[in-house]
């Protein structure tokens, strides 16, 4: 994956997960990082770019579940 | 107008002395914790089981009706709390980050991009060989 749109999904899937008072630090960090990418990308719309971390955020949690070819920490 | 308070309740209003007003606030803070945490417990499991994978459709329906009414509640407490007056902001703010949460938690439930879209938008915008791998 691109690393800027990996670096979207991280910081996605961190507001989702945070629990605490973190969570609005963690989404202005979140929404920075959107407003970034949109910014470098004339012709990519908010919600096209919204749309398509949710789905890359699903692929990416989903293959934190399965094994990789890598292996584990020791 | 009837003004009965619900059996049981201690009387909280309307005098408004300093310990009824202290009660009231300490109920509002523990009713949005509560309130937060099945939030919380609602969106563990929809992680767990709508997210890491993929549930059968008559889950799906019962889980996008108690969703639903997440969503109505969180919105209603959150609409509340934007009164410029609104004295405890943290609360407010948490409850914000829940409702977000719950808003993105339906939203990729409910995403009308599909795996190919995704793709093309990608290869165009987000192109691997970019990143060198």
């Amino acid at each position: 994956m691109h690393p800027e749109l990996e670096a979207l999904v991280r910081a996605y899937d961190a507001v989702q997960e945070s629990l605490g008072p973190e969570a609005p630090r963690l989404r202005t960090v979140f929404e920075g990082r959107v407003e970034d990418a949109l910014a470098k990308r004339s012709g990519l719309s908010r919600e096209s770019l919204l749309n398509l971390i949710r789905l890359q955020h699903r692929r990416w949690v989903r293959a934190q579940q399965t094994p990789t070819t890598l292996p584990p920490k020791a | 107008m009837n003004t009965a308070v619900a059996k049981g309740s201690t009387s909280l209003a309307p005098e408004w002395t300093t310990p009824g007003a202290r009660a009231v606030e300490d109920f509002a803070r523990r009713s949005v914790d509560e309130w937060l945490a099945v939030s919380s417990k609602f969106l563990q499991w929809h992680r767990q089981n709508r997210l890491e994978q993929d549930a059968p459709p008559e889950v799906c329906q019962e889980s996008d009706r108690a969703h639903a009414w997440l969503l109505r509640s969180t919105r209603m407490m959150h609409g509340q709390m934007l009164d410029p007056d609104f004295p405890n902001r943290e609360l407010a703010r948490r409850v914000e980050a829940a409702l977000w949460q719950l808003e993105e938690a339906w939203a990729q439930a409910h995403n009308p991009m599909t795996e190919p879209e995704a793709d093309t938008l990608m290869a165009r915008f987000f192109p691997a060989d970019a990143s060198g791998t």
